[in-house]
């Protein structure tokens, strides 16, 4: 009887010490999709698929203001420059400008032609580059093409900015968060056009951390 | 007699539920300063997966001091995601046994020195509005539910930095609503000194180098009570009380308290989990008695009944023993105790520091002196320089700042 209750109890105490340390062996990631909004950490900040959704937003605000045709009416056809400038960020959430513009940019040149509208790189990595190999081609350095050509003048800007209402009382966290875009005339400061889009993020947290 | 193997069992099975201790990175201080920190946190793997989030952050801490600057950042970055977005864990194990079965999330001044630390990284790259988010994080996480009348943020430190981000914008307009907040903050000299100098619009925007300069050693943790059920916060000791910081060999002036770390330890509430522990222990301490009253009455009762009510017993004692009602202690210990400010309006170009600090009686702490220390004032932008007292602290050179700090060990690659 009494070997029968020690028994029970390493069973017992193997089964809790188990349940409680967890496993600990390799982790595994799994690919998700980008739209997916049931994965991922219990977060009330921005998710992939929120960045996705506003650049989708800011990409049919282009083509339905018809920005790219009126600029080729006006100007003999030529096709309108856009330089993205940094998005200003005013969340609480670090490393979402840079994957934004990154994300905004690609998604406007897969989605017009450069019929429909060019864009100016001012990433100032690629500036001083573009500086240095400019120079190296007027000392005869480097290899220099018939005809000299200019940086492109950008036509617009186009701004983003993250703005956010964040509050807690402990145990949820809700953040709303507005994407505001804006297109910027860059000759006469026009605001062409402004939107925005507010997304907002609940999270629970566990109430033994506070 | 024959219960001796089944207590020696149990105690033993006391002693493995979750009562290992967390690695003591003050003592490593100690003993080899930041640099066996960061070595001896190599191997993140190496502990386990619930202290991992404590280790970042020290091992970022270290990095931090040694001048890696790229490497801390990631660091931190990783502790943030886990601080910020986590869920934490075992949190279910840390309701019977140990609390330190959870996993370490940090508390708000903990949560709140992760994302400054992260943001003046990226400050010092250049990054303003990453460092923004940070500071805005730092603020937020040190605000209760303003709703019910709770803690409204009052760590200075992210709102000076905060009030930097917006100057590299031109947007003084959000400057002085920092300042209007502080403005409206308690004037209390335990927690930042109200005569700082530089908490208007106009000495913001006339400086151009900004130290930020850590003093002492951060508040622990100790279990203390009913079965160690109670989580004291206590007072880290040291000496120092205020720097004079010199440029170029000319003093510049006295440094201004804006953080104390001990304040924003002990003014952010209860916890529920102390709720928790307190039951906990008397919990415990009711199953240990009725689980030995058991046994000793199906002793004393014998036969088939006895011996069922001793197993009883055995199964109640076993689980009272079991049960763990101290309170976790685990805490960034490296962490300053107080961060005082200097800023000033400095020529472009490089400059030397030097810093002394002093105790309340205005005493010198020769052992701290730091000299030579490099300071590059750029053309347009700050230069923000973040100094600790340790004795054994030298701020880096800036070629370190994007070096691999294992580099040339031949082991793998953190």
């Amino acid at each position: 009887m009494k070997m029968r209750i020690l028994l029970a109890m390493l069973f017992l105490f193997t089964f809790c010490t188990l349940a409680s340390t967890g496993a600990t062996g390799c982790r595994q990631s799994t690919r998700e999709d980008l739209k997916d909004d049931e994965v991922g950490p219990e977060s009330s900040g921005p998710y992939a698929a929120d960045l996705l959704e506003v650049t989708d937003v800011i990409v049919d605000k282009l083509k339905k203001q018809k920005i790219s045709e009126n600029f080729k009416a006006k100007y003999k056809g030529e096709p309108p420059i856009i330089a993205i400038i940094r998005p200003q960020n005013d969340t609480r959430f670090p490393e979402v400008t840079q994957i934004f513009q990154e994300d905004l940019l690609t998604a406007m040149m897969e989605r017009f032609t450069r019929d429909q509208y060019r864009f100016s790189q001012r990433d100032s990595d690629v500036q001083s580059a573009i500086a240095s190999e400019k120079e190296a081609k007027e000392a005869g350095e480097r290899t220099d093409r018939t005809g000299r050509r200019t940086k492109l003048g950008a036509d617009y800007f186009m701004k983003a900015k993250f703005s956010t209402l964040s509050m807690t009382d402990g145990q949820y966290e809700d953040d709303t968060i507005l994407y505001t875009y804006e297109l910027i005339d860059t000759e006469t400061d026009e605001l062409i056009f402004k939107g925005g889009h507010k997304i907002r993020r609940v999270s629970k947290k566990s109430a033994v951390y506070r | 007699m024959k219960l001796k193997p089944l207590i020696a069992l149990t105690l033993a099975c006391a002693a493995l539920a979750g009562c290992q201790s967390v690695y003591d990175a003050k003592a490593a201080m100690k003993q080899g300063g930041y640099q066996k920190v960061m070595m001896d946190t190599r191997d993140l793997n190496a502990f386990p997966e619930r202290d991992q989030t404590l280790v970042l952050n020290w091992r970022a801490h270290a990095k931090m001091a040694l001048g890696y600057r790229d490497s801390a950042r990631v660091d931190y970055l990783r502790a943030w995601n886990i601080m910020n977005h986590g869920e934490g864990g075992g949190v279910a194990a840390a309701n019977w046994f140990s609390e330190r079965q959870k996993w370490w999330m940090g508390d708000p001044y903990e949560r709140a020195f992760n994302s400054w630390y992260l943001g003046v990284l990226y400050y010092q790259q250049g990054k303003f509005e990453d460092a923004m988010a940070c500071f805005r994080n730092a603020i937020f996480v040190d605000t209760g539910d303003l709703k019910q009348g709770e803690f409204a943020a009052d760590w200075l430190p992210a709102f000076i930095m905060r009030m930097r981000c917006f100057l590299t914008r031109g947007d003084e307009g959000s400057v002085k609503m920092l300042l209007d907040e502080i403005s409206r903050l308690e004037k209390d000299k335990a927690n930042f000194d109200p005569d700082c100098p530089w908490l208007t619009v106009e000495a913001q925007k006339d400086a151009n180098v900004v130290m930020m300069i850590e003093l002492g050693e951060g508040p622990y943790f100790t279990a203390e009570g009913h079965h160690g059920s109670v989580r004291a916060m206590n007072q880290g000791q040291y000496r120092e009380a205020f720097a004079e910081v010199f440029i170029n060999g000319k003093k510049l002036g006295t440094t201004y308290k804006i953080g104390d770390t001990f304040y924003q330890c002990i003014t952010r509430g209860g916890r529920v989990m102390d709720d928790i522990l307190k039951g906990k222990a008397i919990a415990k301490t009711t199953m240990i008695a009725a689980g030995a009253t058991a046994m000793a009455v199906g002793h004393a009762v014998g036969g088939k009944g006895g011996a069922v009510a001793m197993g009883v017993g055995a199964l109640v004692l076993v689980g009272g023993l079991l049960m763990n009602a101290e309170a976790d202690t685990r805490g960034n210990t490296l962490l300053p105790g107080e961060t005082h400010l200097m800023m000033a309006k400095v020529p472009p170009g490089d400059h030397e520091v030097e810093l002394r600090f002093y105790d309340s009686a205005g005493r010198e702490l020769r052992d701290m002196r730091q000299v030579g220390l490099k300071l590059k004032v750029p053309e347009t932008g700050d230069a923000v320089l973040l100094a600790r007292s340790h004795p054994r602290y030298s701020i880096p050179t800036e070629s370190q700042a994007q070096a691999d700090p294992y580099a040339g060990l031949g082991l793998k690659k953190k």
